[in-house]
């Protein structure tokens, strides 16, 4: 539904030297999938949305959205959005600014009343219905753009980091939302920076570095599938033992070792020898879940 | 529904926020004027029945007028179409207002044209109010109505040419309107003066209405064509700019 045909994007500034923003980026996104886009700051992601949208043109290359340029798909079907920055009119109202973007959206007006208050009651903002939205806080501002981008039954939904600065409470509440909102008509594209949640939502995440795509790592249903190839135990009188037992044990300090292993058997069988050789466990956990490796792995340690 | 539906139903908050972020500012500059004015009519020498002399009247209401429109049909007009398009993209507003199924430049299009509406409503009030005051013949407030639209419509559509631009869109108009008005002083009857963006030519009708005089339609109908390609020219700019940068 979404295709990034060979994209290139680069910012020639007035003074300065040209930024390529993204570079040689080839990738299809299907209906019925939710997408997610991981990177280290300054890696292209914020660029790729604004070309999904249509704010931005490509330098290189072509994107379509359901076989049209994403300027036309928006202006003829319009797109569900929560950009980064949460610019809404600090005059507006709360519940005014969901009415005024539901009007904009196109919704009938038998039933722009009612989806505005079921949406304010979704995130919980019936209490700041009448507040300017200079007045709410990062977190319930974060609530209002996730309400604007629900407004009307949109086929395409782009979420960019749409859990920042909400708190653990919506946080959890958001990641229950996004199940319920896949369709096998519609995309949801989720960028973020928290690798965790995207494994939880999302189907497949582009790793992007430095403009270029680095890899696609698909999560669902693997997320709980294979074992973390490193596991972090903490352990007293292991010191000596850990290196023997594990090969390639390293070291975290304050009784902390990183061990790499090649599945849960050889895992069991080495906690096993520790035990028998006198050390006492403390804990043993995965160092890192797979997307977070491979994210490593795509973009490097310096990340 | 389509999307001038969708529009023509948001033109009510477009008329909302001319009222709450510009209104008010073209009121406290027409009534400072109006003000002043008023205190004027305090001074003027009156009949026997207190009442100001009809022939005085008649005798400042043209002066009156010049004072009043000489500087406010820019600023009017300026406060009418100043960050129209260019407010929405630099504070990132544009973001969710073009994620909605719109075209940018109907948008701005529509919300150029209430404010235009609105701000010559006011302008044009404020016009009639002279003309009532001073007891001015139909003729001379109607000439005043004219210069008053056209000056209006002509420099808001230049500012909006700018906003869709760049954010420093008032003051590339005024430095023009003011470029404009320096070299008409400095060279005279220079035959590339005819070049120039015609931001002189409602300051001569001004002169004109000040001195009595009927005022010349035609220079004033070129500057609302050259506002109105102005427009046209944002709207064009609009639409093939990049919204993000």
């Amino acid at each position: 539904m979404i295709r990034f045909d060979d994209v290139g994007k680069t910012y020639a500034p007035l003074r300065g030297p040209r930024v390529r923003a993204v570079d040689g980026m080839t990738l299809d996104v299907d209906a019925g999938e939710v997408f997610g886009i991981a990177g280290p700051n300054g890696a292209g992601k914020t660029t790729m949305i604004a070309m999904m949208l249509g704010f931005l043109p490509p330098s290189a290359g072509r994107i379509t959205v359901d076989g049209l340029a994403p300027r036309a798909f928006v202006e003829r079907h319009g797109m569900g959005y929560l950009s980064e920055l949460i610019a809404i009119n600090p005059r507006w109202r709360a519940r005014e600014s969901l009415v005024r973007l539901a009007t904009l959206a196109g919704l009938a007006a038998g039933v722009l009343g009612a989806r505005v208050d079921e949406l304010l009651a979704l995130f919980g903002l019936e209490e700041h219905a009448h507040k300017r939205t200079k007045q709410l806080s990062k977190g319930t501002l974060q609530r209002l753009g996730l309400a604007q981008s629900l407004l009307r039954d949109e086929r395409v939904l782009i979420l960019d980091e749409p859990t920042h600065g909400l708190d653990p409470i919506w946080t959890q509440r958001f990641r229950e939302l996004v199940p319920r909102l896949r369709r096998a008509d519609r995309v949801i594209v989720v960028a973020s920076h928290n690798l965790d949640e995207l494994e939880r939502l999302a189907d497949r995440v582009a790793i992007v570095d430095r403009g270029r795509l680095q890899r696609i790592v698909r999560t669902r249903g693997t997320a709980s599938g294979p074992t973390p190839t490193r596991y972090r135990i903490a352990a007293q009188n292991a010191d000596s033992l850990m290196a023997a037992i594990f090969p390639g044990a390293v070291s975290a300090g304050t009784g902390e070792f990183d061990v790499p292993v090649a599945d849960l058997a050889v895992l069991n069988a080495g906690l096993r020898a520790l035990l028998a050789g006198g050390a006492l466990l403390v804990s043993v956990s995965p160092a890192y879940s797979s997307l977070e490796e491979q994210f490593r792995q795509a973009v490097g340690e310096g990340a | 529904m389509s999307g001038r539906a969708r529009l023509a139903r948001y033109a009510l908050w477009q008329g909302f926020d001319f009222v709450v972020e510009r209104a008010a500012a073209i009121v406290i500059v027409l009534g400072v004027y109006l003000y002043l004015a008023h205190l004027a009519f305090g001074s003027a020498p009156t009949t026997p029945g207190g009442a100001v002399s009809p022939a005085m009247l008649r005798a400042v209401a043209p002066l009156m007028m010049k004072n009043m429109l000489s500087t406010t049909w820019i600023m009017v007009g300026l406060l009418a179409a100043n960050g129209i398009s260019a407010n929405d993209r630099t504070t990132g507003r544009f973001r969710f207002l073009f994620s909605k199924p719109l075209r940018v430049e109907a948008y701005y299009a529509q919300a150029f044209t209430i404010n235009v509406v609105l701000a010559s409503a006011c302008l044009l009030s404020s016009v009639i109010l002279i003309g009532r005051w001073t007891s001015a013949p139909a003729a001379f407030v109607q000439d005043s109505l004219i210069v008053a639209a056209s000056g209006v419509v002509g420099i808001s559509g230049m500012c909006f040419l700018f906003s869709a631009i760049w954010r420093f869109d008032w003051v590339a108009t005024v430095a023009v309107w003011g470029a404009v008005n320096l070299l008409y002083v400095k060279y005279p009857g220079a035959a590339w003066l005819r070049f120039l963006p015609p931001t002189n030519v409602v300051g001569d009708q001004i002169d004109l209405l000040g001195a009595s005089l009927p005022i010349e339609v035609k220079p004033l109908l070129w500057f609302v064509a050259f506002g109105l390609l102005c427009f046209t020219a944002g709207l064009v700019t609009l639409r093939r700019r990049p919204l993000s940068t």
